[in-house]
């Protein structure tokens, strides 16, 4: 073999392992960073709710070998309870629905409009963060606040967590109406690509056999496309917990006050970080920012074994609506 | 209500019901999907109809064709800096994945390593932009010496660009038909040879359709450019330590300030931001179409 | 048109891009033939962000490029060397001084801040307290017809119902000024919340939140009888909003409505006790007619700068931004509700941290 060949081939490698490269370093760095806290808040990291960055204008104290700020804690609880619960409310809305739009332009539409659906439901995801929270901000908040909010505090009662006063239409409710728009066009671009997949003689033998359109899709769902589907919405998941800009605008980004029904104000881990970080550089013993690192650390974990799991199961990797194999 | 003894008229009554239920349940969940489908495209069209519209409403040629800030003056400088961001992403993360996707599909790879390539690079899209904003004015901008810059925004973008590049430059070669691949090697091409006269102009559409694609995701980034790139009231004058304007800082930040005139500015940015990023997502959408 | 004519086509539109940006870099930077300006970096305060940026747009010695990222990264990015002013609505701690000798806080002008009410029903302007407003919030006064608030509006029907007091979630100058308040009017509170740009708040049933000024206005907006402290900069906000803004009991025991003219008395009176470092707690200040919530807007630079060029046009620039002919013009000021530095603080106080700028 020639030299050249030979060098170009090693170059190919050394760039193939460049994203690899950039992920670990960026895991090395932000666990370094976050070892004071680790230190310092040992359990009490993943137990309690209470996010205190100390007295800043008094002199640091020593704990567990670290400096750290008086009266300083720091707890995820809230933040972990707002990730989790605006990431599954963006699931419950976008599952249901990518589901149905996947049926309809399988089954009920002609092959030309189907291309032009599914191109415009891929649109959602083409909208910048900021432009989904400048428009949550003066349009949904508002429609929330006054319209909607209003009438289920009135009339879903009954359900727990669905009275009592409401907040400023920021909160779990428009943050997981906006991340389940960033997810629906992932979620529905793997479905439709499942049901592309099934033989055409499987559909065409059911609706021999008089299956209505429902059933044949129900059955597809539930038996070719079930693992694509499932692990489909786990990737949009794994785009959902890490998403920052969008959710800050629109959740409130409370910190210390736990929510006390659906319409109070929230924060998540990606959207804490953001409006957190400026503060904790005022910190001059560090513990703010590797805080702030550890909640970075845990909320990769999480990302990341969700992204991991969801594209075991769906055999693939997904890019915003763009599938690779 | 009158009893009917006979049998066969009760699982002809059974038989009709049933056929009912499901004829109706079928009905109910046609209308449905249509209702949904229907509803996502008004709420998609609602949103591009107010972007546009607060946008178009205060939007001035001169805001157009100055620079200028939140408080006065244009968004060019926000314009023109974006580009030049993304452009800058582009350079760093073009190569490593044009490469990098080369040796993945090279079936004389060691399939370990690009297993593992590939896994990573999907792990790295689930990275918090944050985090990769921290990363950035930890590392790049105070460690390494760079400041806010044009290099450091670049880099920051290019991180979240490389994976998408990647996989979707590597599905592209893999698309093309396995033959073709084999007979040049068997005319005795060397992997130079393969790379240039097959893969790449075999691949170059969709090559050109993940570039389109990762450029307008770059495009609308925020949270690792605050801390990487800053902002300019005019262009910056170097690579290193002068900073860059872009669009999406004029949103956030805009909003969120007092005057009335920053939100006009910020309203004028989304609708260009909205109108470029979709623009570019159709053209590449276009361009994988004609194939 | 075939694909790869499209394809083509695109291809040099993005090289366009990327090389046009690339060389637009070069142009910007060396197509004027005039000596170069040195370029002054700003980052910081989202409150003073504004003024910058009208600052930048008339300041003609030196370019500044101006960036909205919070007073936290402002003095981070000034002290690393990544910015060359920092903006700060709090001068800097003692343990983050402590850490670099060359650091320094210079005030730069003066912000207040109103403490708004939302009470339907009450058009009045009430009158308030830095021992009531701590009850507030910390929960001792709990409901708008409490006697300690009743004592300081003879006259005014409060309603009865529970009061919701409003804070800031993120760090911020507006929490220092309005906590650094109530530290000195009220005992207790000093012992047990102290202050700072952010604070452990004491844990109040009921109480609310907000991001950012702007959210806080929201929050108040959508809460009836909440309460909170807003920059005076979002006068607009609290007008159309519809907000009451409280007169606040000074040392002397009377109360002042916030306006220019009480903030400056509040400066001049604390001229005496300014330290030679400039960092001063504004609030509660003696004297007549003084608004007890304001604050001394710093920046923070490094005694050391990188070279001589940028040492001399870093100090040029604060003199000009001082200087009621220059940078603190009422132009500048009036439409954000920020004050300007008595000419006394300016003559006695920035003159001389201005001298310590070196190359």
């Amino acid at each position: 073999m020639k030299a050249s060949n030979r060098v170009f081939n090693f170059f190919t490698f050394l760039m193939a392992i460049v994203p690899a490269v950039v992920l670990i370093s960026i895991i090395v760095f932000v666990l370094y960073y976050s070892i004071p806290s680790i230190r310092y808040n040992s359990w009490s990291f993943f137990t309690t709710y209470l996010w205190n960055p100390g007295f800043q204008f008094q002199a640091p104290i020593m704990k567990h070998g670290v400096l750290a700020p008086a009266g300083s804690a720091f707890g995820l609880d809230l933040f972990l309870i707002g990730t989790l619960s605006t990431s599954a409310l963006a699931i419950l809305i976008a599952f249901p629905v990518s589901f149905l739009i996947s049926l309809n332009v399988e089954l009920y539409l002609p092959s030309k409009i189907k291309k032009v659906m599914i191109s415009m439901i891929e649109l959602f995801a083409g909208i910048p963060s900021v432009v989904y929270g400048l428009w949550g901000i003066v349009v949904l908040e508002p429609l929330l606040f006054r319209n909607v909010e209003p009438w289920m505090a009135q009339h879903l009662t009954f359900i727990p967590g669905f009275g009592g006063e409401i907040y400023s239409g920021a909160g779990l409710i428009a943050s997981g109406i906006i991340l389940s728009f960033m997810i629906i066009p992932i979620v529905t671009s793997i479905i439709v690509n499942s049901f592309d997949t099934v033989p055409m003689d499987v559909k065409d033998g059911l609706f021999s056999l008089g299956a209505t359109k429902w059933e044949v899709g129900k059955y597809l769902m539930t038996s070719y496309s079930r693992a694509s589907t499932v692990g489909g919405t786990l990737l949009g998941l794994g785009r959902a917990l890490g998403e920052t800009m969008a959710v800050l605008m629109v959740s409130g980004a409370v910190t210390n006050i736990l929510p006390h029904n659906f319409y109070s104000a929230i924060n998540t881990m990606a959207a804490a970080i953001a409006s957190l970080l400026d503060s904790a550089f005022t910190d001059s013993t560090g513990m703010n920012l590797a805080a702030l690192a550890e909640l970075a650390i845990v909320l990769m974990l999480i990302s990341l074994t969700v992204s991991l799991i969801g594209r075991k199961i769906a055999g693939r990797g997904v890019l915003r609506g763009y599938e690779s194999d | 209500m009158r009893v009917t003894n006979s049998y066969v008229g009760k699982q002809e009554e059974l038989k009709w019901k049933k056929v009912s239920t499901r004829k109706i349940k079928d009905k109910i969940a046609n209308g449905l999907s249509y209702v949904v489908l229907g509803a996502m495209i008004a709420i998609l069209a609602s949103i591009f109809i107010y972007i546009l519209n607060a946008g178009a409403s205060h939007v001035t040629w001169k805001m157009l064709s100055t620079y200028g800030n939140t408080s006065s003056g244009g968004v060019l400088n926000a314009i023109v800096g974006t580009w030049m961001l993304v452009g800058m992403g582009l350079l760093f993360s073009i190569p490593p994945s044009l490469l990098g996707a080369l040796y993945i599909v090279n079936a004389k790879s060691n399939g370990t390593i690009s297993m593992a390539a590939r896994l990573f690079t999907d792990v790295l899209t689930s990275v918090p932009s944050i985090v990769i904003g921290l990363f950035a004015y930890l590392v790049l901008v105070i460690k390494f010496g760079m400041g806010l810059s044009l290099v450091a925004g670049g880099l920051a973008l290019s991180v979240m660009m490389l994976p998408y590049l990647l996989r979707i430059i590597e599905i592209s070669f893999r698309n093309i038909p396995k033959e073709q691949i084999e007979n040049a090697y068997a005319l005795g091409a060397d992997d130079i040879r393969v790379a240039s006269r097959v893969y790449l102009p075999q691949a170059k559409v969709g090559i050109l359709s993940g570039i389109l694609l990762a450029v307008s995701i770059s495009a609308g980034e925020t949270a690792q450019l605050i801390y990487s790139a800053g902002f300019n009231n005019a262009l910056p004058t170097g690579f290193l330590h002068s900073e860059v304007a872009y669009l999406t800082y004029v949103v956030w930040t805009g909003i969120n300030e007092p005057t009335a005139y920053s939100h006009y500015v910020a309203f004028a940015s989304a609708m260009i931001l909205i109108l470029s990023v979709t623009g570019l997502i159709i053209i590449s959408k276009y361009i994988v179409r004609r194939k | 048109m075939n694909k790869s004519t499209i394809a083509i086509i695109a291809v040099v539109v993005v090289v366009i891009v990327v090389v046009g940006g690339v060389a637009a870099v070069y142009l910007g930077g060396k197509h004027n033939n005039q000596p170069a300006k040195v370029t002054l970096s700003e980052s910081g305060s989202t409150l003073l962000y504004p003024v910058f940026n009208a600052w930048a747009g008339n300041y003609t010695n030196a370019t500044i490029t101006t960036l909205s990222t919070g007073s936290g990264t402002g003095i981070s990015s000034a002290l690393q060397g990544t910015v060359v002013i920092g903006a700060s609505d709090a001068y800097m701690s003692s343990s983050t001084a402590a850490k670099d000798q060359w650091a320094m806080n210079i005030p730069i002008m003066i912000s207040y801040q109103y403490i708004a009410y939302n009470i339907p029903g009450i058009s009045t302007t009430l009158n308030l307290s830095g021992n009531v407003i701590a009850g507030i919030f910390r929960g001792t006064i709990t409901n708008w017809n409490d006697t300690a608030i009743a004592a300081l509006n003879p006259g005014v029907t409060l309603p009865n119902h529970a009061i919701v007091p409003v804070h800031r979630s993120d760090g911020s100058g507006d929490t220092f000024m309005f906590t650094s308040f109530l530290s000195k009017a009220n005992a207790t509170w000093n012992n047990q919340v102290s202050y700072g740009t952010a604070v452990n708040w004491p844990t109040v049933a009921g109480s609310e939140t907000g991001n950012g000024n702007s959210g806080i206005i929201s929050t108040m907006n959508s809460t009836p009888y909440s309460i909170s402290y807003i920059a005076a900069t979002y006068q607009r906000s609290v007008v159309a909003d519809h907000f009451g803004v409280a007169n606040l009991e000074d040392q002397n025991g009377q109360f002042v409505a916030p306006s220019v003219q009480s903030v400056s008395n509040a400066a001049s009176h604390y001229l005496s006790q300014i330290p030679a470092n400039g960092t001063v707690r504004l609030q509660y200040a003696p004297g007549s007619d003084s608004y007890p919530i304001a604050d001394m807007e710093y920046i923070v630079v490094k005694q050391n700068q990188t070279s001589a060029a940028i040492a001399s046009a870093l100090q040029s620039f604060i003199q000009w931004a001082v200087n009621p002919n220059g940078g603190a013009d009422s132009s500048y000021l009036q439409s954000f509700n920020l004050v300007a530095l008595p000419s006394s603080v300016v003559q006695q106080v920035v003159g001389p941290l201005v001298n310590k700028i070196t190359g």
